[in-house]
C-alpha cells in the first residue's frame, strides 16, 4: 500500500484526491511536514431467510447498510516528537440508519518518548482483543465482520483517554508489546427491544494488553475493569456503578498458507444485584482455520457466547413511561450490542479472493442459533419495540445469513 | 510483426530460459554515506518494511522509503527480502495503518529519486538494484 502524502495547508486537496483515488499514487514530497492520507472502503450486502433482524439491519430483505463503511484516516505530523492522527469513518449506526457522513472514531495525539515508548492521547480504540483496533477495515481480516460473538460483546469500540504503547523488546524470539490505558466512556446505547437510546457511561476503564508476535505467530491476552452506568428510565431498575471485569485471550497464526485464529472473552459483573437488572457477564469464544490457495482463502469458523445466568423477565407491575411491561424479556441486547442474557452459536463458511493487491471480495454464509431461550444475535420476532407499543418477545429460530462484501484499501 | 515485437518475445523467451539476468539482478541496501554501521542482516531489513522495527543497527530513528509498485527491483525486493506478496504486504500494512500504530515506507517514483533522498537523509534506508550504486550512497548489504 504506498502512502499518500500531501503538504499541510492541502487538506481538501488531499481529501479530494483519496476520495477520487482507491488506488495508488507515489509520494513526492519530502518534508518533514506531511499529512499522510489513508482509507478503506466496504461494500456489503446482507440477506437472512428468517424474518427477523439479525444485527442492525439484516432481515429477509437484502441490507447494503450492515458491513458497509468508509473510512479516511489523517497522519499528522507536529514535529520530530508529536503528531495527531484520526479517522473519519461512515458506517450504519448501532440503531440500524445508514450513516454517510464521516464521524471521527477516533482522534489522538501521540508523543514518542524514545524509540520504545509513545503515549496517545485522545480517543483510542478500545484494545482488548486481536482485531479491536482494526474491526471496521475489513481488509484486514479474512471475514465480512469478526466473529460477532466476541467482538460485539462489549458495545464500545473507543475510550476517551490515555494510552502508553511499549514496544521493541525481544522476549525468545517474540517481540512484546505492552499497553496500559486508562479512560471513560459516555455513548447512548440503543437498546433494540425497547425501540430507544439508552444513556451509557463507563467510568474508571482501566486496562492492560499484552501481545506476543514473531512473523508467524501472535498471542494477545488483555484484561480491563469498568464502572457501568445506564440511565434505564424504569423505575425500580437502576444499573449504577456495576463494577465489570473482563479477561481475553487469544493467539494468531500465518504460517505458510494456513491461517488460524481463536479468542475468548470473558466479562463478568461483580455486582450480585446485576442478574436481577437483566444484565449478565458471558463467555465467548471463536476458533477458525482457513488456507491461502494463490488468491483464494476458504475458511471456516465456529462461535458461541453464552450468557452467566438465564434471560429473566420483567416483574409484575413493572411500568415504562406508564406502558406495563411485566412478563417483557429483561434484555438489553442492542443489535449488533449484547449487555444481557444473549446466549448464541455461529459457524461461518467463507471464501475471501484478493481482487487485486488493495482490494478483496469475500462470500460468506453463516448459520446462527440462538440459544437458552434467548433471542441470541436476533432482535424480537416479528420485529416490535415496546416504544411501537408492542411487547416484544424472542423465538429459538435458526436463521441463515449470506453476505458478500467488496473491501478496498488506499 | 515489428522489430519492438520480435525483440519483447525474444526477451520473453530469454527471460523463462534463464539467460537474462535482469530478474536475477543483486538488490543493495543502502543508507547515507555518513551512517556509523556498516551492516545491516536480512532480517533487520525486513523488520524495518513490515513495520517491527523504527531504527537502524546503530540505534538512528529509521526512514524506509520503497520503490514504485511497478519496478523489477520491488518485486526482487518482496520475493527475496520481505517474502512476502503484495496482497500479504497489504493485510500486514493495513492493521498497521488502520490501528494508528504504523506508517508505511514512503514511496519514490524513481531509482535517482531514491538516492538523492538517501544522499540527503540521515535516517533514510532504501534498496536499489545494485548496478545503480554510486558514492552518493553507503551500502550495508547485498542480497542476490
Amino acid at each position: 500500500m504506498n502512502r499518500h502524502v500531501f503538504q499541510k495547508g492541502s487538506l481538501v486537496t488531499a481529501l479530494g484526491l483519496a476520495l477520487g483515488l482507491s488506488g495508488v499514487s507515489g509520494a513526492q514530497a519530502l518534508s518533514a511536514d506531511e499529512i499522510e492520507i489513508h482509507g478503506f472502503f466496504t461494500a456489503g450486502a446482507t440477506i437472512s431467510d428468517v424474518d427477523k433482524r439479525y444485527l442492525r439491519t439484516t432481515d429477509e430483505d437484502i441490507s447494503f447498510d450492515e458491513d458497509s463503511a468508509f473510512a479516511l484516516q489523517m497522519f499528522i505530523p507536529v514535529d520530530d516528537r508529536i503528531s495527531l492522527q484520526a479517522q473519519l469513518l461512515a458506517n450504519t449506526s448501532k440503531k440500524g440508519d445508514p450513516n454517510f457522513e464521516l464521524d471521527v472514531d477516533w482522534a489522538f495525539a501521540s508523543y514518542m518518548l524514545n524509540d520504545n515508548v509513545t503515549i496517545r492521547a485522545g480517543r483510542i480504540r478500545y484494545p482488548l482483543l486481536l482485531l479491536s483496533d482494526v474491526a471496521e477495515a475489513g481488509y484486514a481480516y479474512p471475514w465480512i465482520r469478526p466473529p460477532v460473538e466476541v467482538y460485539n460483546g462489549i458495545p464500545f469500540n473507543t475510550l476517551d483517554g490515555v494510552d502508553v504503547l511499549i514496544e521493541g523488546f525481544g522476549v525468545g524470539g517474540f517481540d512484546l508489546q505492552v499497553q496500559p490505558y486508562v479512560g471513560s466512556k459516555d455513548e447512548d446505547l440503543f437498546i433494540q427491544s425497547f425501540g430507544l437510546e439508552f444513556d451509557t457511561e463507563l467510568d474508571n476503564m482501566m486496562g492492560l494488553k499484552l501481545a506476543l508476535s514473531n512473523d508467524s505467530v501472535t498471542f494477545n491476552s488483555g484484561y480491563t475493569s469498568f464502572k457501568e452506568t445506564i440511565d434505564t428510565r424504569i423505575p425500580g431498575i437502576i444499573v449504577e456503578d456495576l463494577d465489570v471485569e473482563t479477561y481475553t485471550f487469544g493467539v494468531s497464526v500465518d504460517h505458510n498458507n494456513l491461517i488460524m485464529m481463536a479468542e475468548y472473552i470473558d466479562l463478568d459483573y461483580d455486582d450480585p444485584d446485576a442478574g436481577t437488572l437483566g444484565i449478565t457477564g458471558y463467555d465467548a469464544w471463536y476458533a477458525m482455520i482457513g488456507y491461502r490457495f494463490g488468491k483464494f482463502t476458504p475458511h471456516i469458523t465456529y462461535a458461541e457466547t453464552n450468557a452467566d445466568k438465564p434471560l429473566e423477565l420483567f416483574a409484575e407491575g413493572t411500568t415504562f413511561f406508564g406502558q406495563d411491561i411485566s412478563g417483557v424479556p429483561m434484555d438489553f441486547l442492542s443489535g449488533t450490542n449484547q449487555l444481557g442474557a444473549v446466549s448464541n452459536s455461529t459457524l461461518t463458511v467463507g471464501l475471501r479472493y484478493e481482487l487485486t493487491k488493495s482490494s478483496a471480495l469475500k462470500f460468506e454464509w453463516s448459520k446462527v442459533e440462538p440459544e437458552d431461550n434467548t433471542g441470541g444475535l436476533f432482535g424480537p420476532a416479528g420485529g416490535g419495540s415496546i416504544l411501537d407499543g408492542s411487547l416484544p418477545t424472542y423465538d429459538q429460530e435458526d436463521a441463515h445469513i449470506y453476505s458478500i462484501a467488496l473491501d478496498v484499501v488506499f | 510483426m515489428n522489430a519492438f515485437k520480435k525483440l519483447l518475445i525474444l526477451s520473453a523467451l530469454g527471460a523463462s530460459l534463464g539467460l537474462t539476468s535482469a530478474a536475477h539482478a543483486d538488490l543493495a541496501i543502502i543508507v547515507n554515506p555518513g551512517y556509523s554501521g556498516s551492516e545491516i542482516s536480512v532480517d533487520e531489513v525486513r523488520a524495518l518494511y513490515l513495520g517491527k522495527s523504527k531504527t537502524l543497527p546503530d540505534g538512528t530513528r529509521a526512514k524506509a522509503v520503497d520503490q514504485a509498485s511497478d519496478s523489477s527491483a520491488r518485486a526482487e525486493f518482496l520475493s527475496t527480502v520481505l517474502e512476502k506478496t503484495d496482497s500479504a504486504l497489504n493485510r500486514i500494512w493495513s492493521k498497521l495503518i488502520f490501528s494508528g500504530r504504523g506508517r508505511p515506507p514512503e514511496v519514490l517514483d524513481s531509482v535517482d529519486a531514491i538516492k538523492r533522498w538517501i544522499a540527503l537523509n540521515p535516517e533514510g534506508i532504501g534498496y536499489i538494484d545494485a548496478d545503480d550504486v554510486d558514492s552518493t550512497v553507503k551500502v550495508l548489504l547485498r542480497v542476490q
